[in-house]
C-alpha cells in the first residue's frame, strides 16, 4: 500500500478514537472547553489529512462535523445527548470508510450517497440547533449556502485537479496502436468522445508466462467498465514449428472503453506494468483503413475540396465526397477517408476544419492522418495561468471559431477590469467563470477549461479576479496575435511562464508589509523574511545587480521603522520585471495589483482586531512530554519476529537430540558434552528472546476495556437501563494475540450482563436495589494467567429457569437435568443453541453468544469460570494464559501416539485399578479426593484402536479441569512436561474441535495438543 | 541542500508535504506544534517553513511571531499552510509573519514552485 494511504489509515484511527472518547467525556461534562477543544482539533486535523486523498464524501463528513464543533466551541449551540449521538454516529461511519481503505486503498460505490446523507444530517441539525439558538434561521440558511458554495469550489477544484493530472501528459500524443483496435470500434469510441464522453484506449501486452501465474488476460480484459471493444494480435511473428511454446502468451489485446480512468486503472492494477491506458483526442479514433489506390484522380477532387474547406462551404464538401465516394473503390482507403470526413460533417460540423483537412490529406496520401500535427509539441505547464498547451490550443482555432472567442472573452475582460464593490465581487467572478467555461466547453477544449476551471475556483477562493483577469489577456494576445508568442526564443519561453509566479511572490510580500502594524514585536522578523524571499527570486532571475538595491532599501527601512523604501523598491522591481516579457502580461499585473490592493487595505483593518482576539490561549490539553519513547513498528514485522523465535526455539531443541546421536551413533562424547555445553548457552539465550518479544508483543487489557465505555453508554440507553461501568485493573497486560482474540467474547459477555444480567430501574428499586446498577471489569494478574472478571449485581442465573429451559431445548434429559447441582446447571447457558431468554433482541440472545465465548476462550488455553447467585448477580472469572507463544504441555501417550494436554488444566496424575472405576448412570466414574469425577477413556473418545499399555490392569488417568468441573482423561502413559510453541491448526483441520493446535518437537516431529473442552462426553 | 521545516500536528501531512520536498532534492526537518517547531528551529535555523495554523500547544500564528521576535530565526521565509481558504485567513497569516499562503490539499507542482523561488534548489 501507499505509505502515505498507510500513515493516513494510522493517524485517522487514531484521531476517530480521540475524538469520541472525547464526545464520550463531553456527555458527563458538557461544559468542558478544553475537552470540546480536543475533540474540534481531531476532526480539524482530519479533515486537513483527507484532502490528500480521494475520498469527498469522508471530507464532507468530517467537515459537517467539524462546523458543529466550531459552533459548540463559539457557545452557539449546546452539547445534549442527542448531538453526541449524531457525532459518534458520523465518526464511527468514517471509521467504517477508514476500513474500507485499508482493505481496498478507495471507498465502496455507496460512500458518496452515505456520505451525502450523513453530512446533510449534520448539517440540518446544526441549521436546525442554530436557527432554535438565535431565534430565527435566516442566518444558518446564509451559512448554509456559504457552506454549498464551498463544497462546490472543493469540488470543481478537485475535479479540475484530477483533470490536470490526466492531462499532464502531453495532451495529443502519437498512439500508433489505434489503428490495430477495429474499425468499427473505432467508430463507437469516435462517437462516445464527440458525445462528450472520455474514451480510454487500452494495450494490454501479458507476460509470456502469465498463463503460469493463473493470470487471464482476455478474462480481465473482458471486465473492462464500459467496454467497447477489443481487439487482438499477436505480440511477436512466430513460426509455427517446434520452437513455438504454446503455454506462453504471444498475444497483444486492445481495448476500448468508456469507464472511468480510475476504475480502469483499479482494475488493472496487478499488470500495471503490462497495461497502457491512453485518452486520445477524439479525432485520434478517426484513422482510414483498406487497400490503397494509387488513384490520380482524386487529385482534382482535393483541391476542390481545400478551397471548400477554407471557404468553410459544407455543403460543397459534402457534394465533393459524394463524387469522390463515386469515384474510388468501395472497399479502399480513400473510400474509408471520405467516409470518416462525411462523418466529422455530419457530428462536428464546421467547427472542426482541421480535422477535415487533416483527413482529406490522409486520403490523398494514403498514410494515416496526421493529428499530431494539429499541435506544436510542448509539454505543459501545470501552473494556474495560461499555459503552453493552451496557448496553443487557442492557435490551432480556426479562424471563426478564434474571432468567436475572442469577442467573448473581450467583453468578460472588459467587465472584470471595472471597479466593483467587494460584496459583489464573488458574484462577478462566478458569473464570468460560467460564461468562458460554457464557450470553452461549445468548443471542445478540455485543456483550457481545465485550467480555467482551476483559475475560477482560485479567484473564488481569493475573492480576487486578478488570475482571470490576467488569465484572459493572455488569451485574448494568443487569439489575436498568435505570432507574438511562438516566435519566443525557448529560454525566454520559460522565463514568460514563470513570470506570473515570480510576480505573485513579490506581490505577497508587499501585501504583506502593507499590513498594518498591531504590534513592533514582529516587524524587524516581517522585514528580514521579506528580505530572504526577494534575495531568493533576485538571485533566480539572475538579478544580482539589483541585490544592493534591496539591501539599501531594507537597511532604511529597519533604522526609520518603516516599509516605505521597501515597497518603493518592490514595485521598481515590478516594473522592471514586466518588461523583458513585452506585451504579453502588463495590463494584467497592473490589474491584479490595484484589486488586492484594494482588497488588502479593507481587510487589514477588519483582521486586525481578530489578531488580538486570537490569543494562545489555544493551548493543548494532551500530547504532553512526559511520555516514554515509543516507536511504531508495523505488526506484521513483530509477528515474524515472533515466528522466528518460535523457530529457533525448536531448531535449538534438536541440539541434546544430536549430542545423543553424537555419543551414542558416533560414539564421540566429548562432542556430546560440548554440544551440550552451547546448548545450555544457547537456551539461556532464547529464553531471554522469547521473554523479551513477549513483552515487545504484551498489551494492556485497557486495548479491549477501553471500548466499553461506549459500548455499554449505547446498549443501556436502548435497554433503558441505568448503569455504573466500573473499569479495574487496565493497565494488566497479556499477549496482544490473547487481547485481539478476547475483544470479541468480551463484548458478549457484557452484552449479556445488560441484557440479561442487568434489571431495569423500576425492577431493581423493587427489589430493594439501587437504581443505577453496577457492571464491573476487573483484570490482574495471577501467576502464569491473566484473570478477567465481568461482575454485575443484577438478578443472577437462576438454575430452576435453566435447567427447565435445556430440557424444553432437548439439551438435557430430565433425568439428568435432576442429577445436576446447581453449580453445574449454570454451565447450561455455554451449551450452543441456549437461550434463556423468551424474546429475541438485537443486543443478544440469540443462542449463539456463550457457546462461542466459551470454546473461543479454550481454543486459546483458558478456562471460564462462572458463579452466580439469585438476586445478587453473576461473576465470570476467565483465567487466560498470559501469553500464547509459549505453552507448556504434559506429553501423554495413546496408541503408539504423543500428544501434548495444556499443562495448566492438569490436576494431577494417578493410576486407578479396576476396582475403584464404578459405573455410575452407565458412565464410568471415580471417586478422586472425595469427588465423583468421570472418566473418559481417550482412546475411544479419538476414535483409536482400544487396548491399552499396561499390562497389570491398572488405568493411567490424567485429572483435568473442565467446565469448572473436573474429569479423568485415560490414557496409555505419561510422559514429561515440555515447552512448545503452540501453532493453531490451519485449513480444513482448524474445525477438528479436540484438537487445541500442534507443536514442532526437538527431533522434529510433529505434536498435536488436545483440546479437553472439545473431547466429547 | 536546503532545509525546510514542516510544522503540522497531523502526520500525514507532514509526509505528504515530506516527501514532495525530499523527492525534489530537499532537506526535511518535522515538527508537530509550535513548541517543538520552535526548539528545533532555533537550535537549528532552516531554509524555509510550511506551517500549519490550527495546532496543540502554540498554533502556526503564535510560532510565527515567535520566530519572527528572535534574532537568529527573523528572516526565514514562512509558508502558512490551512485548510481555511477565507480571505480573512490569508490576511491573518501575513499579519503574523507568513510569507505566503497555501489552501489545503496543496497542489505538489505549486508548493514546489513556491518553495523553489523562495529558496531556490
Amino acid at each position: 500500500m501507499n505509505p502515505l494511504l498507510q500513515q493516513f489509515i494510522t493517524e485517522a484511527r487514531d484521531l476517530l478514537e480521540e475524538a469520541a472518547n472525547g464526545l464520550l467525556a463531553l456527555e458527563s461534562s458538557p461544559n468542558d472547553v478544553d475537552g470540546v477543544n480536543a475533540v474540534f482539533r481531531a476532526a480539524h486535523t482530519l479533515k486537513g489529512s483527507t484532502g490528500l486523498f480521494d475520498v469527498l464524501p469522508m471530507t464532507h463528513v468530517v467537515h459537517a462535523a467539524e462546523d458543529i464543533l466550531d459552533a459548540v466551541k463559539a457557545n452557539q449551540v449546546h452539547i445534549d445527548s442527542n448531538l453526541i449521538d449524531l457525532l459518534l454516529d458520523a465518526f464511527d461511519q468514517v471509521g467504517i470508510w477508514v476500513d474500507e481503505l485499508e482493505a481496498a486503498e478507495r471507498l465502496s460505490s455507496s460512500a458518496g450517497s452515505i456520505g451525502a446523507d450523513m453530512s446533510a444530517k449534520l448539517r440540518h441539525w446544526l441549521a436546525a440547533a442554530r436557527g432554535e439558538a438565535s431565534g430565527g434561521d435566516a442566518n444558518a440558511h446564509g451559512h448554509q449556502n456559504v457552506e454549498l458554495l464551498e463544497q462546490a469550489i472543493t469540488q470543481s477544484e478537485m475535479r479540475a485537479d484530477n483533470q490536470q493530472m490526466v492531462d499532464m501528459a502531453p495532451a495529443r500524443k502519437a498512439i500508433d496502436w489505434l489503428s490495430d483496435i477495429p474499425p468499427q470500434v473505432r467508430l463507437a469510441a469516435y462517437e462516445q468522445g464527440i458525445a462528450g464522453h472520455k474514451v480510454v484506449a487500452i494495450a494490454y501486452t501479458p507476460e509470456p508466462e502469465c498463463y503460469f501465474k493463473g493470470e487471464d488476460p482476455l478474462g480481465l480484459m473482458l471486465q473492462t467498465p464500459g467496454l467497447l471493444g477489443i481487439a487482438t494480435r499477436l505480440a511477436h511473428k512466430v513460426k509455427v514449428d517446434a520452437e513455438l511454446d504454446v503455454y506462453q502468451a504471444n498475444i497483444q489485446l486492445f481495448g476500448v472503453a468508456t469507464g472511468e480512468l480510475g476504475d480502469i486503472e483499479y482494475l488493472y492494477r496487478y499488470v500495471s506494468d503490462q497495461v497502457l491506458l491512453e485518452l486520445p483526442e477524439v479525432e485520434q479514433w478517426l484513422i482510414p483503413y483498406g487497400q490503397q489506390d494509387d488513384d490520380t484522380i482524386l487529385a482534382d477532387i482535393a483541391e476542390q475540396m481545400d478551397s471548400c474547406i477554407q471557404r468553410q462551404d459544407m455543403d460543397g464538401l459534402v457534394a465533393s465526397i459524394s463524387v469522390a465516394k463515386d469515384i474510388v473503390r468501395a472497399d479502399s482507403w480513400a473510400a474509408n477517408a471520405l467516409s470518416l470526413m462525411s462523418l466529422v460533417v455530419n457530428t462536428a460540423g464546421n467547427h472542426k476544419l482541421a480535422w477535415l483537412k487533416c483527413l482529406k490529406e490522409s486520403m490523398f496520401s494514403g498514410q494515416k492522418p496526421d493529428w499530431l500535427s494539429l499541435q506544436t509539441h510542448v509539454k505543459p505547464e501545470v501552473s494556474l495561468s495560461l499555459d503552453k498547451t493552451g496557448i496553443a490550443e487557442l492557435q490551432l482555432l480556426d479562424h471563426v471559431d478564434r474571432e468567436a472567442l475572442s469577442l467573448v472573452i473581450g467583453l468578460q475582460t472588459k467587465i472584470l477590469r471595472l471597479p466593483i464593490a467587494h460584496e459583489l465581487m464573488l458574484g462577478r467572478i462566478a458569473s464570468i467563470g460560467k460564461v468562458i467555461e460554457n464557450v470553452l466547453h461549445r468548443f471542445n477544449h478540455d485543456v483550457l477549461l481545465t485550467q480555467w476551471l482551476a483559475v475560477v475556483s482560485k479567484a473564488k477562493i481569493a475573492n480576487n479576479s486578478a488570475g482571470m483577469l490576467a488569465w484572459l489577456e493572455q488569451s485574448n494576445l494568443a487569439l489575436t496575435e498568435p505570432s507574438s508568442l511562438s516566435n519566443l526564443p525557448v529560454a525566454q519561453e520559460i522565463q514568460l511562464i514563470k513570470h506570473d509566479a515570480v510576480l505573485e511572490l513579490v506581490d505577497v510580500q508587499r501585501q504583506v508589509l502593507m499590513q498594518s502594524q498591531p504590534d513592533e514585536a514582529i516587524f524587524l522578523g516581517r522585514l528580514t523574511s521579506v528580505k530572504t524571499v526577494l534575495t531568493s527570486v533576485l538571485t533566480l532571475l539572475g538579478r544580482l545587480d539589483l541585490l544592493l538595491g534591496l539591501n539599501a532599501a531594507i537597511e532604511t527601512d529597519i533604522l526609520s521603522v518603516s516599509v516605505s523604501e521597501t515597497l518603493g523598491f518592490i514595485a521598481q522591481m515590478s516594473l522592471e520585471r514586466r518588461e523583458p516579457s513585452g506585451a504579453s502580461a502588463k495590463s494584467a499585473s497592473t490589474g491584479k495589483s490595484h484589486t488586492s490592493a484594494a482588497n488588502g487595505s479593507a481587510i487589514a483593518a477588519a483582521s486586525s482586531g481578530e489578531a488580538n482576539a486570537n490569543p494562545e490561549a489555544a493551548a493543548a490539553t494532551h500530547e504532553s512530554g512526559g511520555m516514554a519513547k515509543t516507536l511504531r513498528v508495523e505488526q506484521a514485522s513483530v509477528d515474524k519476529l515472533g515466528d522466528l523465535i518460535g523457530e529457533l526455539v525448536v531448531a535449538k531443541n534438536a541440539m541434546p537430540y544430536l549430542a545423543q546421536r553424537a555419543e551414542h551413533d558416533f560414539g564421540v562424547p566429548e562432542l556430546a558434552k560440548l554440544l551440550k555445553e552451547q546448548f545450555n548457552v544457547v537456551d539461556r539465550l532464547t529464553q531471554e528472546l522469547q521473554g523479551t518479544i513477549m513483552r515487545v508483543q504484551m498489551l494492556p487489557v485497557s486495548q479491549i476495556f477501553q471500548r466499553f465505555p461506549r459500548l455499554v453508554r449505547d446498549i443501556s440507553r436502548k435497554l433503558g437501563k441505568k448503569v455504573n461501568l466500573v473499569l479495574e485493573g487496565e493497565e494488566t497486560r497479556a499477549d496482544k494475540s490473547v487481547i485481539e482474540v478476547m475483544a470479541d467474547p468480551m463484548i458478549h459477555m457484557v452484552r449479556n450482563s445488560l441484557d440479561h444480567g442487568l434489571e431495569s430501574p423500576e425492577e431493581r428499586l423493587a427489589a430493594g436495589k439501587a437504581e443505577t446498577g453496577t457492571l464491573r471489569l476487573k483484570a490482574f494478574q495471577e501467576g502464569d494467567s491473566v484473570i478477567i472478571e465481568i461482575q454485575d449485581d443484577g438478578r443472577g442465573v437462576n438454575p430452576v429457569m435453566v435447567k427447565n429451559k435445556a430440557v424444553e431445548k432437548g439439551i438435557i434429559t430430565q433425568e439428568q437435568a435432576d442429577a445436576m447441582s446447581a453449580q453445574e446447571a449454570i454451565y447450561l447457558i455455554f451449551q450452543p443453541s441456549f437461550s434463556t431468554n423468551d424474546e429475541v433482541t438485537d443486543l443478544s440472545g440469540r443462542g449463539v453468544g456463550m457457546d462461542v465465548v466459551r470454546s473461543t476462550i479454550e481454543r486459546i488455553g483458558g478456562s471460564l469460570r462462572v458463579h452466580s447467585e439469585v438476586g445478587k448477580g453473576t461473576i465470570i472469572r476467565l483465567s487466560l494464559p498470559l501469553s500464547m507463544a509459549v505453552s507448556h504441555v504434559m506429553e501423554i501417550e495413546l496408541a503408539d501416539q504423543v500428544f501434548g494436554v495444556p499443562m495448566d488444566l492438569v490436576v494431577e496424575t494417578t493410576r486407578l485399578t479396576p476396582d475403584l472405576i464404578k459405573t455410575i448412570k452407565q458412565r464410568e466414574t471415580f471417586i478422586w479426593r472425595s469427588r465423583l469425577v468421570p472418566l473418559l477413556r481417550l482412546r475411544r473418545a479419538m476414535y483409536l484402536p482400544s487396548g491399552s499399555k499396561r499390562n497389570d490392569g491398572t488405568e493411567s488417568v490424567l485429572v483435568v479441569r473442565r467446565d469448572g468441573g473436573l474429569i479423568g482423561l485415560v490414557v496409555d502413559d505419561f510422559r514429561s512436561k515440555l515447552e512448545v510453541i503452540m501453532k493453531p491448526l490451519e485449513g480444513p483441520l482448524s474445525g477438528i474441535p479436540i484438537y487445541a493446535g500442534s507443536a514442532l518437537l526437538g527431533d522434529g516431529s510433529v505434536m498435536l495438543v488436545l483440546n479437553v473442552g472439545g473431547l466429547t462426553l | 541542500m536546503k532545509k525546510v521545516m514542516i510544522v503540522d500536528d497531523a502526520a500525514t501531512v507532514r509526509m505528504y508535504h515530506g516527501d514532495i520536498l525530499r523527492q525534489a532534492g530537499y532537506d526535511v526537518v518535522e515538527a508537530f506544534n509550535g513548541v517543538e517547531a520552535l526548539e528545533k528551529v532555533l537550535a537549528n535555523p532552516v531554509d524555509l517553513m510550511l506551517v500549519d495554523v490550527n495546532m496543540p500547544l502554540m498554533d502556526g500564528y503564535s510560532f510565527l511571531r515567535e520566530v519572527r521576535m528572535h534574532n537568529d530565526t527573523m528572516h526565514i521565509p514562512a509558508i502558512m499552510i490551512s485548510t481555511e481558504s477565507e480571505q480573512s485567513d490569508r490576511e491573518k497569516a501575513y499579519l503574523n509573519g507568513a510569507n505566503d499562503y497555501m489552501i489545503k490539499p496543496v497542489r505538489p507542482d505549486v508548493l514546489l514552485e513556491k518553495v523553489r523561488l523562495m529558496i531556490g534548489g
